[in-house]
């Protein structure tokens, strides 16, 4: 017996000479006719910085603060370009490597271009928010409007937000989802950032380097 | 050089709404990039809804010649090297031009600009691709359909398509009609793997050493306590912000019990996807009440600890 089975839907023969992909060439002329061309910069609030924010993650609204909302609350550190993990100081890179690598390669496919780090400030909600402390990741476009990061990959279980940036800020959804003994129906959490500076990675660097003293001590705990 | 160009469409009158596909595209000689440095192009086309209506993605040379060409291909103006359309002098990133390397291009299927795209034409009919005569890479590559894409599975019902791939160069998994990944039994290598991670996992803490000796349970009981899969699992996930998620491990069961489910490339790259699963398993057999986000986040804790 399947645990939770997804049903996909039986293919059947589709129309392929009306679907879309056909259409780039007939109606080429149509674009050029429009002055199709790639996207002008958009509006203020389309746009995204690279940066180091302050992010709180909330059951409800995160406007206030309020302890009985807060799920966590941490650092949002968004980069203009990618990078590799060899670039890192040797302690954290073996940790994101070791420790963290489904959020790496899985889902950076190892060229990271943010990382957070996140207290988890509530558990038992049916949210994954901050169930990583601390991680590198990939921050990219959602729809024509928004950005996407994942904060959790674990074999079965998944936490992205999903934000819009407006004014420095950033505000959105955070998206729990996970499957068979992980499987979550909680609401979708509140996720509001603000930017307090340039991007810095060290945040992440020294954060995993104390995670991974801290994993040392738990992997061997002093014998009575 | 010939790139495996990977798309996904949308598709009418199905119970899915996208379908994926894959079309070579050729490029000349002189369009190669002389050290041979490639970058990866990624589209993003929108309908009048906002919906997206295709995205594709191949790795192309990395060099303006090549740029133009899928460009031209895409109805598109060439973007420019590095992928960061839209980016101005204070830094500041659109959030259209993913902040990666490569080349990322949004556009409008039907005219206009994004976000707000045209709705398609009511009086465009059902049309080939026009192909210039002179562009061999516009009608190169690809099986059944006139426009060199060869469409395979339907995909799933969600707002967006997949990624076109999991970024490790590997195929989807082959599905069953159900929509699972096909799992087999594991090979001798696949089952060493499995048998040296349980046997690693640590003793000092209690739970890790509980969840080890079920594991060690399992194995005793047979192999078929095990299975894998092959390629890469994206399966339908109405939650996901992409209507998707992807899949690397899970516990099932069958009438003698449970069985750990791995996708054979993370079991030799991940360290903790054994004992992730052993926990769970741990946490079933003892019945623990702890369901969801707390089962999870305790496992994930002992993960670390136990691997």
């Amino acid at each position: 017996m399947r645990l939770n089975p997804h049903h996909l839907a039986s293919h059947q023969r589709i129309r392929t000479r009306g679907a879309v992909w056909f259409l780039t060439g007939a109606f080429c002329f149509v674009l050029a006719a429009c002055g199709f061309a790639l996207r002008a910069p958009g509006p203020e609030s389309h746009r995204v910085n690279p940066g180091t924010y302050s992010i709180d993650i909330c059951r409800g609204s995160c406007s206030s603060r309020d302890p009985e909302t807060l799920l966590a609350d941490g650092r949002l550190v968004l980069e203009a370009s990618a990078y590799t993990s060899s670039v890192l100081p040797a302690k954290a890179r073996d940790y994101f490597e070791e420790w963290v690598l489904l959020l790496l390669g899985a889902v950076a496919k190892d060229r990271p271009n943010a990382c957070f780090v996140l207290n988890r400030l509530r558990s038992g909600e049916g949210s994954y928010a901050g169930i990583e402390k601390v991680g590198l990741t990939l921050w990219e476009p959602h729809r024509a409007d928004s950005v996407r990061v994942a904060l959790y990959q674990s074999p079965d279980a998944s936490y992205y937000a999903i934000l819009r940036p407006t004014d420095g800020e950033l505000r959105g959804r955070g998206h729990s989802y996970g499957y068979a003994d992980a499987a979550v129906n909680g609401p979708q959490d509140s996720v509001y950032a603000h930017r307090i500076g340039p991007p810095d990675r060290s945040i992440c660097i020294r954060a995993a380097e104390a995670e991974a003293a801290a994993l040392e001590a738990g992997r061997h705990p002093p014998r009575p | 050089m010939v790139s495996s160009l990977k798309g996904s469409r949308a598709v009418d009158g199905q119970s899915y709404k996208y379908q994926y596909g894959v079309r070579a595209v050729r490029f000349p000689q002189s369009e190669l990039d002389p050290g041979g440095s490639t970058t990866l192009y990624r589209l993003v086309s929108y309908g009048g809804g906002g919906e997206i209506v295709h995205r594709a993605s191949c790795l192309i040379p990395n060099t303006d010649a090549a740029r133009a060409r899928i460009a031209r291909m895409f109805r598109a103006s060439p973007p420019t090297r590095g992928g960061l359309r839209g980016k101005e002098a204070d830094g500041g990133v659109q959030v259209q031009s993913v902040p990666l390397e490569g080349v990322d291009v949004t556009t409008c299927m039907y005219g206009g600009e994004p976000p707000h795209c045209n709705y398609a034409p009511p009086w465009l009919g059902d049309s080939d691709v026009q192909c210039p005569a002179n562009d061999p890479s516009c009608s190169a590559g690809g099986g059944g359909d006139p426009d060199g894409w060869s469409w395979g599975s339907g995909g799933g019902d969600g707002s967006e398509p997949p990624p076109p791939d999991d970024g490790t160069g590997r195929p989807s998994c082959e599905r069953e009609a159900s929509g699972w990944c096909k799992t087999e039994a594991v090979d001798a290598r696949e089952l060493q793997q499995i048998t040296e991670r349980i046997n690693a996992m640590q003793d000092s803490l209690p739970e890790c050493a509980e969840a080890k000796r079920y594991a060690q349970e399992l194995l005793t009981q047979g192999p078929d306590r095990f299975q894998v899969w092959n390629g890469y699992d994206v399966y339908p996930e109405p939650k996901s912000p992409t209507g998707f998620a992807q899949r690397l491990g899970y516990n099932s069961s069958d009438a003698k019990g449970r069985i750990l489910i791995f996708d054979s490339y993370w079991l030799f790259r991940e360290r903790t996807v054994v004992a992730h699963e052993a926990l769970h398993n741990y946490l079933h057999r003892i019945n623990s009440p702890l369901l969801g986000d707390a089962n999870e986040t305790r496992v994930r804790e002992w993960a670390r600890k136990c691997a």
